[in-house]
This record gives C-alpha cells, structure tokens and sequence, in this order.
C-alpha cells in the first residue's frame, strides 16, 4: 500500500473535530509557555474558542455519507457526532466555570485547560472508536486526565486523596476491562474491529469465555458511567475534586461512557443481548435506588449532586436497556438537557462557593434575600433534574419511561417513577433552605455575604456560562421538538443502531407521538 | 508448548495482581498489583498473537500500546503519590480516610 | 518430543516458576524494596515468556520500558518516601486476608476452567516470525495510525501533568495562611476532616 493510496484510504477529515481540538491544546501549553502568567487572560478564551470551531465542525460533519475513517478504527456516524457535540459542550462550558475557581486557588490555568482538552479529545475519540485498541487508548487518555485533574490542587489533602483512589480504582478497573477485551480478541480468533469480532464470535461456539468477557467489559464501562456497585469512587472523587472537574467528570466523562457502552455491547454481543439487558437492568435499579436514597442523607452539595449523578446515571441506563429506536433516541435526548442542568447547578455551586467558602447545603440558607441570581438558578437547575414540569428535565424523564414502558420494562419504569419522586424531596429541600427561611434564620455565611459583583477577572465568563445554561435548562423543555427530531435522525441514521433495530425486528416509528412532544404552550 | 500454559499462568498473575490491589497497605504496592495485573493482560495477547493470529500480529500492537499506556500510569500514579506524601506524610491506605461519609 | 520442543519446555517451566514466584513475593513480601526488585525479576521472565512467544521486539520493549523505566520510576518512589513507618494494626486483618484469597481462588478457577474448556481457533498461516518488527510498523502507520497519534498527545499529556503534580512548589508564608492562592480547594473541609485531623 502506497503513501497515496493509503492517506485516500484513512479519511482522515472525520477526526477534524479532535484534530482542532488538539490543535488548540498545542496553542494553549505554547501560548502559557510564552507569557507565562499574563497567559491566564488568553488561555482560556482560545480553548474557548478552539472548541467552538470544533463544534462547527462536528455540526459541518453531519450530512457527511461517508462514516469510516482509519481503515475501519473510527466511525464518525451520527451518534458519535452527538455524543462528540455533548463532550465539546461540557468541555467549554467547564472552561469558562473554571477560569476564576483556578484562578483564586493559584494553581496554573494554563495547563489546568491543555489537560481539559486533552480529556475531551480522549472521550471524543471514545465516543467513535471501532476497534479495541483505540478504545482502549481513547478511554485511558480521558481516565488518566482525568486522575490529573481530579489532583490538581496539590497541596489540599482531600484532593490528593481522592486523585489517589480515583487512579488505583480507575486503574484497576481498566485492567479489568482489558483482560475482558484481550478474551474478545482470543476467542474472535485475532480481531481487534468491532464488527469482525461480533462475525467471528457468532461463527464459532463459546459460550462460557464469552460471559466472562461480558462480565470483565461491563466492570470497565460500569466504572466509566459510575453505575452501582462500581460507585464507590464516585462521592470521594467528587468532593475532592475541584468543582469545575466535578463538572466535566459527571457529564463529559459520563458520555463518553454511554457512548462506549452503546457501541462496545450492541455491536460485539449481540449473542448475549438478554444477558447484558438483565446485567444493566440490575445496575440501573440499584443505582437508582441507592443514588437517590443515599443522596437524602448528603449535608455537602457535591457529595448531594455526586449522588444524584449516580441516580441519573439509573434513568439514562432504561433508555440503553430499552433497545428500541425511541430507546436510544431518549438515551441522548437525556443526556443532552442533563449537560444543562447539571452544568448550570455547577455553576452556581461554584460561584457560591468562590463567594463564601463552603459547600454545606445547610450554608445556603437565606441565600435568596441576598443573591437572588444564584438561588433562580440553582432552583431551576435542581428542579429540572427532580424532573418538575415544565423544565427540561421533565420532558427528558418523561420521554426515558414512556421508551422504557413502550419497551415493555415495567419494574424498571416504575422503580425509576418512584425514585425520581424521592429524588425531588431532596432537590427541594435545597431549594426550600435557600428561598423560604426567614432573614433571621439565615446562616453565617449568608448573614456576612459579600457585595455581589462581577469585576474579579473570570467572573464575566461564570456568569455567562450560568444564564445560559439555566436558560437553555428552562426553554428547551418548552421548544424541545428540534432536539427530539435531531435525536431521533441520529439514530436512524448510524448503521450499527440500525443493524441492531432491524435485528430485534423493533418497527422504526416515524413519527413522535403527540404525547410526548409536548405541546407548545406559547 | 500450548497456548492453555500460558494463559493459565496470565491467569494466576492476574489473580496474584487482584489479591495484591485488595490487601496492600502500602499505596506503591497497590500500583505494583495494578503493573502485575497489566502485565497478565500482556501475556495474554502475545499468546493469543503467536496461536491465533501469527500473520497479523495484532496481539503484539495491542501489548505495545498496552505498555505505552501503563508507562503513562505509572508516571502519573506516582507523582500523584508524592504529592499526597507531601501532605500526609504517610502511604498507609488505611490512613486516607478524609473523605468518607 | 524432539531437542528443540525439549528445551522449550523447560525453559518454559523455569520462567513460569520464576514470574509466579516473583510475582507471589512483590504481594507477600513485607518489604516494598525487595517487592519493587522482584517485580524486576517478573518483568524480566516475562519478557523471556515473549521470546518463547516469537516476539523479539517485544521482549525488548518489555525490558526497556518496564524495567528500564517504570521499575526505575517505582524505586525512585519509594527512596523519596523512604519513611520506615509500621502501620497499625487492622483488627480482622487476616479475615480480609483470607476472604480476598479465596476469592481470587475462584477466580483462577473460574478462568482455568474457561480457558480449558475454550475451543481455541488455532491458525494454520505461517508465524511471521522475526520479520515482525516490520509488520508493526506497517501496522503502526497504517491500520493502528489513530491510536499511535492519540498515544503521542497521552504521552505529552501524562508528562506535563506528572511534572504539575510533582513539582514542589515554594509558595509565600502570606499565601500559605490567606485563604486563597494556597493551591488549595476553596471549599472548606467539613468537621469531620477537621476531627480526624487532631487526633494525630
């Protein structure tokens, strides 16, 4: 094979969107190598801005007919792009709610945001990748920025420690995961593409090494989403992280998961699908179970919203077990307003948290008569992922069960009803202690709050990154018709979903139902 | 010469790495474990390479980025180690329990 | 069985004893100096291992890096945090001792029995033999190009990171006692941090 001929064959403009990203990477570390700290005022906006045009040409990418690129390792078909967009999303926003948080802790921005970037390449990458090896470089890119950090503010000890155990536990996990994958590559007779593994697989008669496969691919994807039991990491890491990396580890890193896990168990087990339908049916009920009701229990606001990140995980997980066109389209409808809400909570914990100090839930008392910016967003945001009418998260919810019911999951919906309604006790209680208690019943903190002003450098970009995600968490329960078509279309349109659907004989349903799509009350 | 021997023996390394992550005290003994349990996953592939697949050698490509990618982890692992030694003054696991609910 | 099998075999069994029973002493051994060189010596019969597989480039890999590297890397770990410290003793200790071995008992078990029982599809082709160094490169620019680029920014990544981690930092006794630019998280520790913390 010519030099020609080959670079003809590697399609090598569908990893555009990683390329800019990396790219821009480059630019940061040489521009902050230069400048030094004066840096901090440029840094930022360029991975800002790096992003956005990776955006565009993840959005430039859509029509594109031709899905295969590296000889067959990566497929940049629709439902990558979708899962590429949320990470660049959660990539972006988390740049611009780190800036001033980084900032104030003197640690260095600079390589704070290359790391960050190089996080997103690796869960982009993830969300594509066909083949095993890029899989599992893809997914030790993002876990080892991740360990990164999740340690980067050195000299606190509860952030050391939770890097610690993030790295022995996510470290462990990926050897885990790479004995399943090295069984996949024996038994499949030495394939390492997803595809020709799955031929071979369904050639030949293995059954035992092929559940134990399964079981060892399932302990590495479940790590990745943080289902139940592979959680214990999750509430750890995330109150010792810096909050902005909460951020990203809970809706970045945990779509890149999803994106593994779609494609990594449609396409190679196909032989076991009742099998890993009932393994996930039972992460799901126990991490919605045990998510939602531990959350009760949190008095810190990031081990609440680790917790609660454990029961979403639970919802979203229906809509994979679910297997059907609506199934999967529900999968990314979620995933997609969670960014916002999620995201937008951060926000506003962050902000919070730079002004005071403290993440104690029961700090926030009173907060409403003093900054009433942070208590509307914060109450949207939480009330959207309680799943409260007529925010995003409700419609999102909605849209999960009804696939789910549809799919004839009955215990799994009705597990999901009942503690999605524990779920808004807890979310309300937040947002009870903030709005309704009397000035005298205000905390400390509360009472000696600072003028709220947005001159410190870096403010400007938190408070743009918080309205717009409380905005997008507000209006896009209402207008949500352009992402369910697009959801939808995504599915419909990548080849290995489609190979799926027409194997379990599910009818493609071409139209949404009325009573999902929600009527426009405008 | 069997391809079983050496998968057997990747599997009792792998078992020896799993027992050695549970019950060290010793944080840079836990990331040993982590390097012994890589390594199995190793032996496995070069054998599934020599048996099942000698002409393609996939095997051999997946170790070496297997290799690449644990240089990283370890490097990574440890500076994270000498940061926590820094501030605790000890690698007892067993005394890092500032986080815990 | 003809000399050249013969001496396979037992160079076979004299690496096999060795990896297990160096592998065996990096776990139970009570000192983390003598686990670090022993896990030396299971690098190095793994490598053979590879030899004995037909892949001499890497075996060499093997050594270069892991011994060469990430052993070196391990022991220079342990001589900066050479505190000789005894940890306390955790009641129940051999409980978990047990529990943990039994259960990675079965596991073997459970991966023997699989193993055996597995109708491998063994290949006919020819082995490639020492022109594999070739191959792996045809492969590294070829089919396995996109893992190789995003290996290298991995790489870059994990450096940068190591040395950020790593680096001491002299900071300002003002910045040590103000509240912020101590490099610390902004959110206060919860009291429960704060009790532990005395009682040292």
């Amino acid at each position: 094979m010519d030099v020609a001929n080959l670079a003809s064959q590697l399609n090598a403009g569908l990893i555009l969107p990683e390329g800019i990203v990396i790219i821009t990477l480059l630019l940061v570390l040489v521009v902050d190598l230069i400048q030094g700290r004066k840096a901090n005022r440029v840094t930022p906006y360029i991975g800002i801005g790096g992003l956005l045009a990776s955006l565009g040409a993840i959005a430039f990418q859509w029509d594109n007919p031709v899905s295969n690129a590296f000889l067959g390792s990566f497929s940049s078909d629709p439902l990558s792009l979708v899962f590429r967009a949320i990470i660049v999303l959660s990539a972006m926003v988390t740049i611009m709610i780190s800036i001033r948080y980084v900032e104030q802790s003197g640690t260095s921005l600079g390589e704070f945001i290359t790391i960050l970037l190089t996080a997103s390449v690796g869960g982009m990458v993830l969300s594509g990748a066909n083949e095993l090896v890029t899989i599992f470089v893809a997914l030790e890119t993002l876990s080892i920025s991740s360990y990164l950090l999740t340690g980067y503010m050195k000299r606190d000890p509860r952030s050391n420690e939770a890097a610690l155990k993030y790295l022995l536990i996510g470290a462990s996990s990926s050897a885990l995961f790479l004995y399943g994958v090295s069984l996949l590559y024996g038994l499949s007779g030495g394939q390492t593409e997803l595809v020709a593994i799955a031929t071979n697989l369904a050639a030949s008669d293995q059954s035992l090494g092929l559940v134990i496969a399964l079981v060892f691919v399932i302990a590495g994807v479940a790590f990745k989403i943080s289902a139940v039991p592979f959680h214990q990491w999750t509430p750890d890491v995330y109150e010792g992280s810096p909050t902005p990396v909460v951020a990203f580890l809970s809706v970045g890193s945990k779509a890149a998961g999803f994106a593994l896990a779609t494609r990594m168990l449609i396409t190679v087990f196909p032989l076991l699908t009742d099998e890993w339908h009932f393994v996930f049916t039972a992460l799901a009920i126990l991490s919605m179970v045990l998510g939602n009701i531990v959350a009760l229990a949190q008095t810190s606001m990031k081990r609440l919203l680790a917790y609660s990140s454990i029961g979403q995980a639970g919802f979203v997980m229906i809509g994979l077990i679910a297997a059907t066109e609506v199934g999967y389209a529900s999968m990314l409808f979620y995933l997609f307003i969670y960014l916002f809400m999620n995201l937008g909570g951060f926000a506003c914990i962050i902000l919070f948290s730079l002004r005071t100090g403290t993440d104690q839930i029961s700090e926030y008392a009173g907060l409403y008569q003093k900054d009433p910016l942070i208590t509307l967003g914060l109450s949207l945001c939480l009330l959207s992922l309680g799943g409260i009418p007529p925010l995003a998260g409700f419609f999102g919810k909605l849209y999960l069960f009804w696939a789910g019911w549809q799919a004839g999951l009955y215990t799994l919906v009705l597990v999901g009803l009942f503690t999605s309604v524990i779920s808004i006790y807890y979310y309300i209680r937040v947002v009870k202690m903030m709005v309704v208690k009397e000035p005298q019943e205000m905390s400390e903190v509360v009472k000696n709050y600072p003028k709220v002003t947005w001159d410190l450098p870096g403010l400007k970009s938190l408070q743009v990154a918080l309205v717009l995600t409380v905005v997008a968490t507000t209006l896009i329960g209402i207008l949500s018709n352009p992402v369910f078509t697009l959801a939808t279309d995504s599915v419909n349109n990548t080849p290995f979903l489609k190979l799926d659907l027409a194997r379990t004989g599910t009818q493609p349903v071409a139209v949404l139902p009325e009573a999902i799509a929600p009527a426009n009350p405008l | 010469m069997q391809l079983q021997y050496f998968l057997l023996l990747a599997a009792a390394l792998f078992c020896i790495g799993v027992y050695g992550l549970v019950t060290s005290r010793n944080a840079v003994r836990v990331l040993m474990s982590i390097e012994l349990m890589l390594n199995a996953v190793n032996l496995n592939l070069m054998a599934f390479s020599n048996y099942l697949d000698p002409a393609m050698i996939k095997g051999q490509i997946f170790a070496v980025f297997v290799i690449t990618v644990a240089a990283a982890e370890a490097a990574v692992g440890l500076a994270i180690l000498l940061a926590i030694y820094r501030n605790r003054d000890t690698v007892d696991m067993e005394q890092f329990n500032l986080l815990k609910w | 069985m003809n000399l050249a099998e013969g001496v396979q075999l037992v160079s076979f069994i004299i690496l096999a004893v060795a990896m297990i029973g160096a592998a065996l002493g990096v776990v139970l051994s009570p000192s983390v100096v003598y686990a670090a060189f022993l896990l030396g010596a299971v690098f190095i019969s793994i490598s053979g291992l590879y030899l004995l597989l037909n892949a001499s480039f890497v075996a060499a890999a093997q050594i270069l890096i892991y011994v060469g590297a990430v052993n070196v890397l391990i022991l220079f770990a342990i001589m900066l945090v050479n505190k000789r410290e005894d940890f306390q003793p955790v009641k129940f200790a051999w409980v978990r001792k047990a529990v943990t071995g039994g259960v990675c008992a079965g596991l073997f078990l459970l991966l023997g029995t699989t193993i055996i029982t597995t109708p491998w599809a063994f290949s006919t082709e020819t082995p490639i033999g020492d022109d594999a160094i070739y191959l792996i490169g045809e492969h590294f620019f070829s089919d396995f190009l996109l893992p190789f680029e995003l290996a290298s920014v991995l790489l870059l990544m994990a450096l940068i990171g190591a040395i950020v981690l790593a680096r001491r930092d002299f900071l300002p006794d003002a910045a040590l006692t103000s509240d912020i630019e101590n490099l610390k998280l902004p959110e206060r520790p919860r009291e429960l941090v704060s009790a532990a913390k005395t009682e040292q």
